[in-house]
């Protein structure tokens, strides 16, 4: 194998409404030159739990022939992200005596194993453990422990467990597409660390990845994750209503949201009036961009509401001083504003930052709305 | 630079794929092919690859 060959790396999002395959490049600096995207509708998935092997193989198939044609890499093996309310977030201490008074990974390595002493449901697997800090004797907050004197290590860690049978079936798909496993990760945390600053997970955030069919929150406290949430509502609910309300087809209203769509009246300057096909597209319905924006705000709103109240009763509300929008359907035009209004921090709208031939193309993802 | 939120959870997956060389030396088997259609198009056709 060339040192070439190790430096390409692949990731696929295996969301609700898209399959989005990633090949990139590492660059000499350590950073990421992305290759290629490839992209295919996905319809075989519902809240992150296949429901259609042979639609999810298919569209992986696709979303991967996309990539590697784009590339001129031949994609084996690749990264997996994994969402999905059959995920779940526990919290666990362990407890061991430093044995020569000087922490050792062998400590760490020991504490972690004491931690990992708990009742599992049969139905669920671990999926990820991560350290959110270490005691020292009686010095609290430790990030890393190795070297330190003490007598006694204490180890607090997030483990997030996963419906076997979901996983099983996920990997299954992956495995059918022709695809070995590198690793499965959190969809939440992977998005975290694209897009979060060291600063806004010390400081208390919010991470909300709106996607088609779901919304993932994550939150961050003192740099760790400390809690995980997934609603499934997102931009195929906002097309779903905007669909309903206006008695328009559901391709018709996914098109008006994407071209006109905006949830926060503050920004449309002047109502005026689009020309829709109606529902039977015999003829054209004319809708209010004003009216547009009413549906999709309730919407929104009502998004934002599952959320807030979810942090609320989480108790990590007064925790999060900073919310942080990603996910296309964040693209959406008056999300940070809404999104200001409803939660009364600091907001804004993030996304990876990447280089490559791909980039300029990627810039562009739905059509912007006339006064974008 | 480019930002762009669609591909936050892709290109997170990637910064993790990238981690994971650099702590534990994950083996790495995507490689460059002068015919990267044809391998497509297989695996396509008869769901896997022939390796």
């Amino acid at each position: 194998m060339s040192s070439y060959e190790e430096d390409v790396l692949v990731a696929i999002d295996i969301g609700t409404t898209k399959i989005c395959c990633l090949v990139a490049e590492q660059t000499e600096d350590r950073g990421l030159n992305i290759k290629a995207i490839g992209s295919a509708p996905s319809v075989g998935l519902s809240m992150g739990r296949v429901i259609d092997m042979g639609a999810t193989v298919n569209a992986i198939c696709k979303a991967v022939e996309d990539a590697s044609e784009k590339s001129g890499y031949d994609c084996q093996s690749a990264f997996i992200g994994i969402a999905g309310e059959h995920i779940n977030g526990i919290k666990v201490r362990g407890s061991v005596a430093v044995r020569t008074g000087i922490v050792a990974q062998d400590d760490v390595d020991r504490a972690m194993k004491s931690a990992m002493i708990m009742n599992i449901p049969s139905n669920c697997q671990v999926l990820s453990k991560i350290p959110l800090e270490y005691h020292v004797d009686d010095l609290v907050g430790i990030v890393n422990p190795i070297g330190m004197r003490g007598a006694k290590l204490e180890i607090f860690v997030h483990v997030f467990t996963v419906d076997s049978n979901s996983f099983d079936d996920l990997r299954q798909c992956v495995d059918d597409a022709g695809l070995q496993i590198d690793d499965v990760y959190l969809e939440s945390i992977a998005s975290a660390e694209a897009v979060l600053t060291p600063a806004e997970k010390q400081q208390g955030v919010a991470l909300l990845d709106i996607g088609g069919g779901t919304c993932d929150m994550a939150v961050y406290v003192n740099g760790a994750i400390h809690h995980i949430h997934e609603v499934a509502l997102g931009g195929d609910y906002l097309t779903r209503i905007l669909s309903t309300a206006l008695n328009i087809s559901w391709e018709t209203a996914e098109l008006l949201k994407l071209s006109h769509g905006c949830c926060h009246e503050g920004l449309i300057d002047e109502d005026y009036g689009i020309d829709v096909a109606s529902l039977d597209g015999l003829n054209t319905v004319n809708v209010g961009v004003s009216n547009v924006c009413q549906i999709l705000g309730k919407g929104v709103q009502n998004i934002y509401g599952h959320l807030s109240n979810n942090l609320i009763q989480s108790g990590y509300d007064d925790v999060v001083r900073n919310v942080v929008l990603t996910g296309g359907t964040s693209l959406l035009m008056g999300m940070p504003e809404l999104g200001l209004e409803y939660f009364n921090r600091q907001i804004r709208v993030g996304g990876p930052n990447f280089r490559g031939a791909m980039a300029e193309w990627s810039k562009t993802p739905c059509i912007p709305p006339p006064w974008a | 630079m480019v930002e762009n939120p669609m591909y936050s959870t892709a290109v997170g997956l990637i910064l993790h794929g990238q981690k994971n060389l650099r702590d534990q030396g994950v083996r790495r088997i995507s490689r460059r092919s002068g015919f990267p259609w044809v391998f497509g198009k297989v695996r396509s056709l008869f769901g896997k690859s022939d390796d």
